[in-house]
């Protein structure tokens, strides 16, 4: 009854967010409607975007998804299911100083992590490069439950130096039926002394537990295409969890990783990257390392070739895989694609030497705003031993764009 | 020496033999055009190009047809069309699909610069492949602070989010980026909203508010990289364990509980539910007992299944006085007042 009640409300806010931009006559809009199909996992549901804008001394633009259809429920029976996931409007002063966005959105920037919720963002910016958000509203959780008291405000301060940096502070807290589940403040930043040269890093620590939440840094290196990232983190996922959690309570051990990532174009069509990670999981060491090689068949990249192998190492999960792809034009408005992997675990606990998994699919392009996808995979993994599926997919849009 | 000369004789003839494919094009084959060659005899623009002065934003690209070569070179040294060997196919394709993003007009230019063509096309000298003018050529004269400050793109992209263009200098996504985009992203202000629109982030972040992952739903995109392509289902345990808390960016935790009722491995499947846990995950005190060590590593994992109402599992046995002993941490220092959750589970009172 509460998702039913959260789905019309949704879809409520979704129409009245388009209607809004269609009542000011959207010179821009575009609408995109995603049908698929799943025989594997059953399931078929038909998602629709749209964004709309409106240019004027206020720029209006508007955002929805929202998707709906069926899939087998728990206890095998049929399930209707649907969400509005996305449904807000952004204003925007012309002269870029002032900007509004309300309505189900996400928030991001900074240390802060990603926040989807029923809420507002209201933004001010100087000519001398400062901005200041301000967010609050109510924390969307799945199935919508404990929402009776839930929710969450925050601020970030930003401070641009033209084109060579930044440094931001932000803060934010959540509070779950009353009390309060986070609290974190963060610290962000950028340095680009030179073109070629980047360095960034984010911070954010939790002040109710007080520990590092999540840290980062990357140093990166670039030659136009070719590029080179060093990269460290640092990450304790208990402090992630909200401070209402039993789980909070067995305390902080931090995940550390530092690596490095490059890409390399060794010929006009043929590109290689690479990257090796250093891991420490509580007391345990690893690593990770991939290197994939992806050829392209013609000047536009429609057909490719390509092929990645990886080994992740940690005591207990460790696994090494190959996966290869090949995307071959059939005809001009028709292409071809396989995708194949094979990933063995070092100890198989009695769930399968290797997992083998592969997919051949076609596309079928008959005008540019409609495309029609099938697939068929098979695959064999630790719960079943042979597992086949079928997939569908159509897609069309329709917009104005001028 | 033999050797060195037969491997340095194979490599010469493997790199020769697929230089084609690796995009290496001989040079007597079609090549970009002679716009050098044509600037240097003083040839006008618009004497093959004709009426591209007047060109507004839609229309004609007044590209050169073999009855405008054939004005001058009046005999022509071949039977096909000149474009066949002259210029590239991809500087065609690339001048018709501006004109299909850009909002651009040759009429309005032309009477500002004095019809001197060269003034944004700068490249016309050089023989380059491409003679459209990068991006920074138009702010030399249009700064558009105010647009870059209101991130209003507009004025000259026709629609920047599905435009699909990527920046020549900056941002190359890895095919790791999702897995490590939050430093750029979260550093870089509204950059990424500058060629992605909200539902893009969604897509992943919104988790299992989504349908099926983006890796699924374009399922025959199989160039893409991503967390979730491939036989992820199969990796996923040992994945999550490998970087502990990554999985709570998107999902929320009690996203794994429904799939793995489904799959009847959870104590509350529909039917003959199994165990997901290995050997040795839960014994007597004393005993192998993994599931302390995993929950430490991850506590977010646990919390998946047995979070809210499921938490009186553990509490059964390791609250005070009870076998399992003390979760916490050496050193637990408690946070805040014991009254409030979750202390209280086990605390009673303030114990």
């Amino acid at each position: 009854m509460i998702r039913a009640r959260c789905i019309a409300c949704g879809v409520v806010v979704a129409l009245s967010s388009t209607a809004f931009v269609g009542v000011a006559r959207a010179q821009q809009y575009r609408l995109r409607v995603d049908a698929f199909g799943e025989s594997a996992d059953p399931a078929g549901f038909a998602m629709v975007t749209a964004s709309a804008r409106e240019r004027g001394p206020i720029l209006v633009d508007a955002e929805a998804l929202v998707w709906t259809g069926a899939a087998l429920g728990p206890d095998k029976s049929v399930e209707a299911q649907g969400e509005a996931v996305l449904a807000s409007v952004r204003l925007r002063d012309a002269s870029g100083y002032g900007e509004l966005r309300f309505g189900r959105l996400m928030f991001s920037g900074g240390a802060v992590r990603p926040l989807h919720l029923d809420g507002a963002v209201a933004t001010a910016r100087s000519p001398s490069g400062a901005e200041l958000q301000a967010f609050g509203g109510l924390p969307l959780k799945a199935d919508f439950q404990g929402r009776g008291d839930d929710w969450l405000v925050g601020m970030r301060a930003t401070q641009a130096a033209s084109e060579e940096g930044h440094v931001g502070f932000s803060y934010w807290q959540e509070r779950e039926s009353g009390r309060i589940a986070r609290s974190e403040l963060g610290a962000e930043g950028s340095f680009t002394p030179l073109r070629a040269f980047a360095l960034r890093g984010t911070a954010a620590i939790e002040t109710v537990r007080v520990g590092l939440v999540e840290a980062r840094v990357s140093a990166t290196l670039a030659d136009g295409l070719d590029r080179l990232e060093l990269f460290g983190l640092r990450r304790s996922p208990s402090l992630m969890l909200p401070a209402t959690s039993l789980f909070a309570a067995l305390g902080s051990y931090d995940a550390d990783a530092v690596g490095l990532t490059g890409f390399y174009r060794v010929a006009p069509r043929l590109d290689m990257s690479a990257s090796a990670t250093v891991e420490r999981v509580t007391d345990e060491a690893g690593a990770t390392g991939w290197a994939r090689a992806e050829l392209r068949l013609d000047d536009d990249g429609v057909g490719a070739l390509g092929v990645e192998v990886r080994r992740e190492f940690l005591p207990g999960t460790s696994w090494s895989g190959v996966r290869a792809w090949l995307r071959v034009p059939i005809a001009e408005d028709f292409s071809g694609s396989t995708e194949v992997e094979v990933a063995a675990p070092d100890d198989p606990r009695g769930r399968g030497v290797v997992w083998p998994w592969g997919l051949l699919s076609l596309r079928w392009t008959p005008i540019p705003s409609l495309d029609v996808a099938a697939g068929f995979e098979a695959s064999s993994t630790p719960q079943y031993a042979l597992s086949l599926g079928g997939l569908l997919r159509a897609s069309g849009t329709w917009g104005r764009s001028r | 020496m033999r050797w060195q000369s037969v491997a340095l004789f194979v490599v010469l003839l493997g790199t020769g033999a697929c230089a084609g494919i690796l995009g290496f094009k001989p040079e007597d084959k079609t090549h970009p055009f002679e716009h050098d060659a044509h600037t240097r005899e003083g040839i006008h623009c618009v004497r093959c190009h004709s009426g591209i002065q007047l060109a507004g934003d839609t229309g004609a690209l007044h590209l050169p047809s073999n009855a405008s070569c054939v004005t001058c070179h009046e005999k022509p040294h071949d039977t096909r069309a000149c474009d066949s060997c002259h210029g590239l196919p991809y500087t065609r394709a690339s001048a018709v699909r501006a004109r299909d993003v850009l909002r651009f007009s040759h009429a309005d230019h032309a009477g500002k610069t004095g019809a001197d063509c060269v003034r944004c096309h700068s490249d016309a000298g050089s023989g380059a492949a491409i003679m459209r003018p990068k991006m920074a050529t138009c702010l030399e004269c249009h700064q558009h602070d105010r647009e870059m400050n209101a991130r209003d793109c507009d004025g000259c992209h026709v629609d920047l989010t599905t435009e699909g263009t990527m920046p020549d200098d900056h941002l190359i996504h890895s095919p790791d980026f999702a897995k490590d985009h939050a430093a750029a992203a979260q550093s870089s202000g509204e950059l990424c909203t500058s060629c992605h629109q909200e539902s893009f982030c969604v897509s992943c972040h919104a988790g299992d508010r989504m349908p099926r992952t983006p890796a699924k739903l374009h399922f025959d995109d199989v160039k893409g990289a991503g967390l979730h392509r491939a036989g992820f289902l199969a990796k996923h345990g040992d994945e999550s364990k490998n970087a502990p808390g990554l999985c709570t960016t998107c999902h929320a935790p009690e996203g794994c509980a429904g799939c793995h009722q489904r799959e009847n491995l959870s104590a509350s499947g529909s039917t003959a539910p199994r165990n997901p846990h290995p050997a040795g995950w839960l014994s007597t005190p004393g005993g192998r007992n993994d599931h302390g060590s995993a929950a430490w590593r991850d506590p977010a994992s646990c919390e998946a299944c047995h979070g809210g109402a499921g938490e009186q599992l553990c509490i059964g046995c390791h609250q005070v006085g009870a076998p399992g002993g003390d979760p916490h941490p050496p050193g637990h220092v408690p946070a805040g007042r014991k009254a409030a959750q979750p202390c209280v589970r086990c605390h009673v009172g303030g114990r």
